[in-house]
């Protein structure tokens, strides 16, 4: 386990002590303080994981994380005050995987960290690796999902998903037909066994839609089960 | 009763009604007065003129006579002369030649005559005087002839006159009752009038009473307009003040927040450094002398309740603000609360149950936020460990509170009770368990906890349309119960 993170944060205490923190727990750490470094620093660094504090001097936490997706599908967690729904639903909507609140304790964090690096682990490690495991492909609707090289196609276009979202839509697709609660794609997703955060998945749901779905308004690969969950499946398409 | 009638406090007695009232009665007693004096005047006036012409008609009547009768006159002298008399028609005539009575019709009748009368006419004067005729008063003018021997009584009837009279009597009162109506009417709209802008300054008074600060009257010319300005700038020094105590309110409120907010950064390194700090020491323990160890400890633990403050201070600002969200699903209570004993590891500590609480199998399930029903089942659970005594029994109930309207469907309610076994809590300290800060026992304040748990669990429950509120147990034990809209299925 000798993953990259990238950590950024204005607050040199707390970004000595995630740094330390972190190292402590295996991973290698770089740190930048603002949003122009820590793009610069990912592009240099290519790192496995963002951390990202959303309140930086000049280009905020939100702006970073719209920037680094725009080039790379790298996981992000963001450091945000504490569950204010705006700050946790845009920083989803810019394309962070999880977020941990301030204040925080160390564990918490790195179990955020693992949970997310678990998700990309496969990818990472490449195919090879998780080939004798590797369950088969699954298709739903129009896509063909291959969990052992982490992709999904339309056709022969692949359509580029984050982990998080890749996960979500694995999970799905593998229970095709079942209503899963969000509780259920908390804990299969996430990995939260206990009062996970229902905005991880609410907000999830919407960006996996505006990949796959052709109209994102109308879906019918993603459906939602009203006062349960979601449901992957096929209404009859129009 | 009517909205107006809820929202003004009604006048016991009517000034508008007293000022008609008044109003009317001058009315009134002008008209009559002034129709009682025409009447009189006109009454007299005609009385005069009657008596005048009456009187002027009997001289003339007697001279007459005198010029007419001969020396002696025979019967036949008199008849002519009654006869030249009653020519004009508008009178009757008696007369009398000795014992001879010569009358032109029934109603001329010497009974009628006064002995005054009698008397002054014998006297050789000319007396008159008002008598009642078969068919009306009449006026009776006697005289004698200048001749002698002949007394003439001239009956003039009055009828008439006396029904023209009449008549100027009922036009006068028929006037005076239109008088007095209408001048109620004017008396009813003028108080209308000058009331109107007590009426509205007191309805204007009432409306601020309930908080309506932006009500205003209008500034008139008059005596009314300086009223309403003065009432106008008092509700304008009034709202102001009540502006700049809001604002002075939310500025402090947002001044804790905003330090609060300014606290997460650093407390997160706090946490930190603590939790690494603790670490390295259990890693390698004779690193450092015990002394620093030990005092490592306390400042780890000392972060941690630093850590719950800031917490609780962001969350009760945050509730404070309105600013509180709430993520609202179905959430089945009795697995919700085991799991979240578990989770916290009270397993042996705290026991959850339905028993006594009026549920037999049903399944209570509510609409409501998962963590803020965590939030305050946890703070009541750690208020109850911290300041009672274990073991916690949690149970999930009907509500059993006293209710007007339980068994309307909008007032379903469940509670949850969450009960100690330790002493329980003064009766003078349970007004103030929910007070923020509050200590029951100033001495021990190096107590755990932020001193806020209480007030955050209260916050929370109303935020979902429920409610907190504290017992002391029948077991001695203090007892927290929790309602929320919800019911058994």
């Amino acid at each position: 386990m000798d993953e990259l993170l990238l950590i950024v944060e204005d607050d040199p205490s707390l970004r000595e002590v995630i740094r330390l923190g972190l190292e402590g727990e295996g991973f290698r750490a770089v740190a930048a303080e603002d949003g122009p470094s820590a793009l610069m620093a990912f592009v240099s660094q290519r790192p496995d994981l963002v951390l990202l504090d959303v309140m930086l001097p000049g280009l905020d936490g939100f702006a970073v994380c719209r920037e680094l997706r725009k080039i790379s599908l790298v996981p992000i967690i963001m450091l945000t005050a504490r569950s204010s729904t705006e700050d946790v639903v845009t920083g989803l909507e810019s394309g962070a995987d999880d977020y941990v609140t301030k204040p925080f304790e160390l564990p918490e964090l790195v179990a955020r960290v693992r949970s997310v690096l678990r998700r990309a682990a496969v990818r990472t490690a490449g195919g090879a690796e998780a080939a004798p495991a590797a369950p088969p492909p699954l298709s739903l609707g129009p896509l063909t999902i291959d969990p052992s090289a982490y992709t999904v196609r339309r056709g022969c276009e692949e359509i580029p998903l984050t982990v998080t979202e890749f996960r979500l839509l694995y999970e799905l697709a593998r229970h095709t037909g079942q209503v899963l609660s969000r509780d259920q794609l908390l804990e299969l997703v996430w990995g939260y066994s206990y009062l996970g955060d229902s905005r991880l998945v609410d907000v999830h749901v919407q960006r996996l839609r505006a990949k796959i779905e052709e109209d994102p308004a109308h879906p019918f690969l993603v459906l939602t089960v009203r006062g349960v969950g979601y449901r992957a499946g096929h209404r009859e398409s129009p | 009763m009517t909205e107006r009638g809820r929202l003004l406090p009604q006048a016991r007695r009517s000034l508008r009604r007293r000022v008609t009232l008044i109003f009317v009665a001058a009315v009134v007693v002008t008209a009559l007065a002034l129709a009682l004096s025409a009447y009189f005047i006109t009454k007299t006036a005609q009385e005069d003129e009657a008596i005048d012409k009456a009187l002027a008609q009997s001289r003339f009547n007697l001279f007459l006579a005198d010029s007419m009768l001969p020396a002696a006159p025979e019967t036949t002298d008199y008849d002519q002369l009654l006869d030249a008399f009653q020519i004009r028609g508008d009178f009757a005539t008696l007369m009398q030649a000795g014992s001879e009575i010569y009358v032109s019709g029934p109603q001329a009748k010497l009974g009628l005559i006064t002995p005054e009368l009698a008397a002054k006419v014998a006297d050789g004067r000319i007396g008159y005087q008002t008598i009642a005729m078969t068919d009306g008063p009449a006026i009776v003018v006697g005289g004698q002839l200048r001749s002698g021997g002949l007394t003439v009584y001239f009956y003039y009837p009055q009828a008439d006159r006396l029904a023209e009279l009449a008549r100027l009597r009922n036009i006068l009162l028929i006037a005076g009752v239109i008088l007095a109506v209408l001048g109620a009417a004017a008396g009813y709209w003028l108080a209308r009038r000058l009331l109107g802008p007590v009426r509205a300054a007191s309805k204007a008074a009432a409306r601020m009473s309930q908080g309506d600060l932006d009500i205003r009257l209008p500034v008139g010319s008059d005596e009314f307009g300086v009223l309403a300005a003065s009432f106008n700038r008092m509700a304008e020094n009034l709202q102001a003040k009540m502006t700049d105590l809001e604002a002075g309110q939310a500025r402090e409120r947002r001044f804790v927040a905003d330090v609060t907010h300014e606290l997460r950064t650093p407390v997160s390194a706090l946490v930190g450094e603590a939790s690494l700090l603790k670490a390295k020491l259990e890693a390698h323990p004779s690193a450092c002398p015990p002394e620093v160890s030990h005092l490592a400890l306390l400042v780890s633990a000392d972060i941690a309740r630093l850590r719950q403050l800031v917490d609780d201070l962001l969350e009760i600002s945050r509730l404070d603000a309105r600013a509180a969200e709430t993520l609202i699903e179905p959430v089945d209570l009795r697995p919700f609360l085991t799991q979240l004993v578990r989770v916290h590891g009270w397993s042996d500590l705290v026991r959850v149950t339905t028993a006594g609480t009026g549920l037999a199998d049903e399944t209570p399930v509510t609409r409501t936020d998962k963590r803020r029903v965590e939030r305050i089942i946890v703070n009541l659970v750690e208020n109850a460990l911290r300041h009672g005594a274990a073991p916690v029994t949690i149970e999930i109930g009907r509500e059993v509170r006293a209710h007007g309207a339980a068994d309307a469907p909008e007032a379903a309610f469940l509670q949850i009770a969450v009960t100690d076994s330790g002493p329980g809590i003064a009766p003078e300290h349970l007004p103030h368990v929910f007070d923020r800060f509050y200590k029951a026992d100033p001495s021990r304040s190096s107590s755990r906890g932020s001193g806020l748990g209480l007030a955050i669990a209260r916050e929370n429950a109303r935020l979902l349309g429920g409610d907190l509120i504290v017992s002391s147990g029948w077991s001695g034990g203090a007892r927290f119960v929790l309602f929320l809209p919800g019911s058994a299925l």
